[in-house]
């Protein structure tokens, strides 16, 4: 299946990835609106890590056997027939153990929900919101086997 | 008589995890369920829910209404199973139906374990593992106008049932044999949070304190005290019973199938019968850091064996890859995260931590690989970057230890190791 | 010390539109923009802003408008804003007047004075879109006559650089500009069939796989200058001088020397890296003759040898000194060419126009009948294709670009370059701001803007009757002033509009 996937070597850390995903994910899709209106405040579902002259986005893997799936007690995070790894919020009790069980730190806690918040690929788009905006194709939407050029370009 | 291709006994996460394996190989293979409770599989994590009123039974489903149709899996629910030949490859339910099977999965998870308190059968005194003992607290509580519980047990499910119980009016008294709350789930440091924390909401906590005796009210069966060791008698209600659980091995140790404390299985899930397999709580499954097999009663474990009993069962051969014990739990919104040896059994471990307002944080390494960790509060966000390291065994220079106590993210991991995390290489 | 300069530019946030998203923040490389979480509002230290714009560009919300600051002194025609400036910075400091990119004064550009011919009724005009049109254009000494035998050229040719464009990038040494952008031009020069010049910096090991593509360059520094990095190359550049900064060195301050430029420019890490004034070993044509015949000893007579110099009044009589030593093609930098740091006072004051030592030198070498043993490079101020079409027109075979080849990458020509923190990416040594430069996206505009010019190029030609950029070249009848005086249409040789 199709992931997002950052080249370290041409990230800059501008953040607008996060800016866009948290837009993406807010009722009004208003950038003025997302941030400063609503309430409570949508969520971005990726992070940028940055230290020095490193950086990258990063957001869930939608692994094909998910951790976070497999530890919920709930059921409320499902692994959908296309693959997408995604949080059913009315299901969702906030136990975090979908938290303590992914490894890549992918799922965050939307505190004023009291449930889990993590990347959905934006359902609809026909590429993520944080890829479409990157301003320096930092981000990629690619399958895992067309990978190989990604870190040849530099 | 009925035969079925794969058979499994028990209706919880374990099976769960196991149809859904066996749907990934085989569409067609007959499957069926023995459910002993008359529910769809339910969160039971999340049963403390139904006390408050929060959720409903049929919103603590584990999966969508259409699960057990879609998985084309017969649901023979409520009924018990009796009895297993694995010779004739035979399980006789309770109703003396016989289920031929091909392979059978036991999946019947764990039951309250009673101390020898006297009184513990008393009405009024309860477990909280189910939907039904939920139900049957719920009605006592509001037939009896109960307004005080006491709590035997400062484990897991003890607190969930004090914490549940308080937040529908009841005075709550939790009582525990350690010297401290979640001795089994926390470190030191982290279990004084939680004292704090329940004390500050009312709780009055006996540590270090035995419950002797479920004392009846005047001139009544149903419970009306809780008399300590210590000579207390605390005067209450109804009481929870939360002392533990225990592996349900039973059917397989009368099949003569191998049961140390929990069934003995192997990589494959597959039990000492041939082609019976377990998982759950009932199964003790290989502990990679403990490197043995020990019943690790929960839910993600129930799961990733289940899963592994289920590929197997329908011919894709899959070894387990181990799990660990691991907690997530939260009380009156602060959550607090264990994983692994965070209680380092003995010398040759090295601990650090990190604490502020609302945060604790604790890692433990032996050697240059992470083996345990303890997350309160704000600490735990991303700590699963932590239990990768765990897991992965990835080895942290001073200088990764020190990134990692401060922050879990993909910076704090050794260059080779991020890589891989971004390219989502398991 | 207090200092007495005011902010040059002024920031205008639309505090309904700022998000408080911090994108502006982490973009300025001058720390203009700061978040104060007490307030919850970002604020500017307008001081620090150098108008790069950056923060406007990727403002999401388009909250930012950085204007330049309105305050104002005294009116004065003498005493204005820059030079009270110049002198605040100069009296805080003591020092020199640094900038960077070419002279931004109001002396005349010459291409906005000449206009070129279309063909009407009498003769037809070309559609480049259906008929073949050539901007090929070969680099070279050109032979005074070709022994034709049996359809073959008997005997070799000296060497020639085919460019599918008249149109090269010109040099900007790794240091000036950072690795990305060097590398973006040349994979951009290699895909459009041109040239890029690494300038005097040296040459990257992993550049070199773009050498067919490459200019190397031999400066006063010698940096990298080895028997590979001569020939890897395609052709090699010997530095005189610089339009803007004519008959002064350069200087790259030692912390500026980190170990991926010191290993280029094939130094110690950490010291400063001197470019003298003069080459040591040059002090006459004859002088210079020798480095020439050097280098093509060294490449084995096989790489056009380039000479380039700043326009200075005599620039007419020193090109034909280059051409008799031997130079394959002479390179002049007009006084618009840019730089990544030079005195301000330099860069603003000092050598002529392009227009007119290109017109003087072409005219010079014509009339001592060497024109044809070398090609005629032209650099400085080049802003799009119509300068460029105008100075074949008046006798270059070719021009070097480098404001617009950065521009097209960003840069919005604050002239901070000196600074070393352009927060484009492109003369920054921080390698978090190289990474602002995806090679990638850079190379495609790169070849863009390539792409256009040479279109735009075509049809110019096309309406002019000509089907071939060779027969355009020093063909000034094509050309008309309009608005000069007598003397500066004689020395461009073309006439004025109407006659
Ligand atoms: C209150 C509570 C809170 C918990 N919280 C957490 C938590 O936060 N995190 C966590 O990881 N774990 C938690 N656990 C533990 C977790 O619920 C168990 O690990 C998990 O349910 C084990 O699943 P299982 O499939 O092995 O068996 P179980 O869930 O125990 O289910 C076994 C099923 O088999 C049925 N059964 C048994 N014998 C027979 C028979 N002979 N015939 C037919 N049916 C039979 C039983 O009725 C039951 O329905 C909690 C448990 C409780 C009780």
């Amino acid at each position: 299946m199709k992931r997002v996937y950052a080249r370290e070597e041409v990230c800059m850390a501008c953040t607008l990835c996060e800016v866009h995903c948290l837009v993406q994910h807010s009722r009004s899709r208003d950038l003025v609106k997302a941030f400063k209106r609503e309430r409570p405040r949508p969520l971005k579902r990726l992070r940028v890590e940055e230290r020095g002259p490193l950086s990258f986005a990063f957001q869930c893997r939608h692994c094909p056997e998910p951790d976070c799936v497999y530890a919920c007690v709930t059921g409320a995070l499902t692994k959908g027939e296309d693959g997408v790894v995604l949080v059913q919020e009315d299901k969702c009790i906030g136990c975090w153990t979908c938290i303590m069980a992914c490894p890549y730190g992918s799922i965050e806690r939307d505190l004023a929900q009291g449930v889990a918040s993590k990347c959905d690929l934006c359902p609809g788009e026909e590429i993520p919101a944080c890829v479409k905006n990157c301003p320096n194709d930092a981000l990629v939407f690619a399958e895992e086997g067309e990978l190989a050029w990604l870190s040849t370009t530099t | 008589m009925a035969f079925y291709d794969y058979l499994i006994v028990g209706n919880s996460v374990a099976a769960v995890g196991a149809v859904e394996a066996i749907r990934e190989v085989d569409r067609s293979g007959s499957l069926a369920i023995v459910g002993e409770e008359p529910h769809p599989a339910y969160s039971r994590p999340a049963i403390s829910y139904l006390l408050t009123g929060e959720k409903t039974p049929e919103q603590l489903a584990y999966r969508d209404p259409d699960f057990y149709r879609r998985m084309a899996v017969e649901l023979l629910a409520p009924r018990r199973a009796a009895a297993v030949d694995p010779a004739r490859r035979r399980v006789t339910l309770e109703d003396g139906a016989c289920l031929d099977y091909g392979k059978l999965l036991l999946a019947t998870g764990g039951r309250r374990v009673t101390p020898p308190i006297a009184g513990a059968d008393r009405p009024g005194v309860f477990g909280f593992i189910s939907i039904a003992d939920v139900a049957a607290l719920k009605e006592h509580i509001e037939r009896h106008q109960a307004r005080r519980a006491v709590v035997v047990g400062g484990g897991l499910i003890g607190l969930q049932a004090a914490e549940a119980l308080l937040r529908i009016g009841l005075t709550v008294t939790v009582v525990e044999l350690m010297d401290r709350l979640l001795a089994l789930n926390l470190d030191r440091r982290a279990s004084a949070t939680v004292e704090e924390l329940f004390r500050s909401h009312g709780v009055e906590l006996f540590l270090g304190a035995a419950a002797k005796e479920f004392r009846p009210r005047p001139g009544e069966e149903r419970v009306g005290a809780v008399a300590l060791a210590g000579g207390e008698e605390l005067p209450c209600d109804l009481v929870v019973l939360a002392a533990g659980v225990a592996p349900r091995a039973e059917l397989a140790r009368e099949a003569g199938i191998r049961v140390v404390k929990g069934i003995a299985v192997d990589q494959h899930l597959a039990t000492s019968a041939p082609d019976v397999y377990a998982a759950g709580d009932v199964a003790e499954a290989y502990d990679f850091l403990e490197e043995r097999a020990r019943p690790i009663p929960i839910w993600p474990n129930a799961y990733h064996e289940g899963r592994t009993a289920g590929l197997n069962m329908a011919g894709r051969e899959r070894s387990y890859r181990g799990e660990t014990a691991m907690n997530a739990l939260h009380f009156f919104g602060t959550p607090a995260i264990s994983v692994g040896q965070y209680d380092p059994p003995q010398e040759g471990y090295e601990v650090r931590e990190l604490a502020g307002e609302g945060f604790y944080r604790r890692l433990v390494f032996k050697g240059e690989v992470l083996v345990g960790l303890v997350c309160v509060g704000d600490a735990v966000d991303r700590c699963g970057v932590a239990t990768g390291c765990i897991r992965d065994r990835i080895p942290l220079s001073e200088e990764f230890k020190e990134k990692l106590l401060a922050d879990f993210r993909f910076l704090s991991l050794p260059e080779e190791w991020r890589r891989r995390r971004i390219r989502g290489e398991a | 010390m207090k200092s007495y300069v005011l902010p040059e530019f002024w920031v205008d946030r639309d505090d309904y539109r700022c998000i408080r998203c911090g994108v502006c923040v982490n973009q300025c490389s001058y720390d203009t923009h700061y978040y104060d979480p007490e307030d919850d509002v970002v604020r500017a230290r307008e001081e620090r802003c150098t108008g790069c714009q950056r923060c406007a560009v990727f403002c999401p919300t388009n909250a930012l408008t950085i204007r330049t600051h309105p305050y104002e002194y005294r009116p004065n025609a003498n005493w204005r804003k820059e030079n009270i400036r110049d002198l605040n910075r100069q009296a805080d400091t003591g020092g020199v007047v640094l900038t960077g990119m070419g002279n931004d004064k109001p002396l005349r550009i010459y291409w906005d004075h000449l206009v070129l011919n279309a063909s009407q009724v009498t003769n037809p005009s070309i559609d480049p879109l259906r008929e073949p049109m050539e901007l090929d254009t070969f680099l070279g000494a050109k032979p005074d006559q070709v022994d034709v035998t049996c359809g073959r050229v008997q005997g070799s040719l000296p060497p020639q650089i085919h460019l599918s464009t008249p149109i090269m990038f010109s040099a900007m040494s790794y240091g000036a500009v950072s690795y990305q952008a060097q590398l973006s031009m040349m994979r951009a020069a290699g895909e459009y069939g041109t040239l890029a010049n690494t300038g005097e910096g040296g040459w990257r090991r992993e550049l070199r796989v773009y050498g067919a593509s490459t200019i190397v360059q031999v400066a006063s520094g010698r940096f990298g200058v080895d028997r590979s990095y001569l020939n890897e190359a395609a052709m090699v550049e010997i530095k005189i001088g610089q339009g803007a900064k004519p008959g002064i060195g350069g200087h790259l301050p030692g912390e500026k020397v980190t170990p991926p430029v010191a290993e280029t420019r094939m130094i110690p890490v950490g010291t400063d890296a001197l470019s003298p004034a003069p080459q040591h070993d040059i002090y006459s044509i004859e002088d210079l003759s020798m480095l020439i015949y050097a280098l093509k000893e060294a490449t084995h007579y096989e790489k056009p040898v380039a000479v380039k110099i700043s326009a200075v009044h005599n620039a007419a009589a020193i090109a034909s000194g280059i051409v008799r030593a031997g130079a394959d093609v002479v390179v002049l930098d007009g006084i618009r060419g840019g730089t990544g740091a030079a005195p301000k006072i330099i860069r603003d004051n000092v050598g002529i126009p392009i227009e007119l030592a290109l017109a003087a030198v072409d005219q010079r070498l014509r009339e001592e009948g060497i024109r044809s043993r070398a090609s005629v490079v032209v650099a400085g101020g080049f802003r799009n294709s119509g300068d460029v079409i105008k100075a074949i027109a008046l006798g270059a075979d070719a021009v070097y670009i480098g404001t617009p080849a950065l521009v097209a990458i960003g840069c919005t020509v604050c002239q901070k370059c000196y600074t070393g923190k352009c927060p484009w990416g492109i003369t920054a040594a921080d390698p978090r701001l190289g990474k602002r430069i995806n090679p990638d996206i850079a190379t495609q505009r790169l070849v863009n803007l390539l792409r256009g010019w040479s279109f735009e190029i075509k049809e110019m030609l096309g309406g002019m009757g000509i089907n071939a950029i060779e027969s355009l070249r020093g063909n000034r009848l094509h050309l008309r002033g309009v608005g000069l005086a007598e003397w500066e249409l004689e020395v461009l040789g073309v006439k004025g509009a109407g006659r």
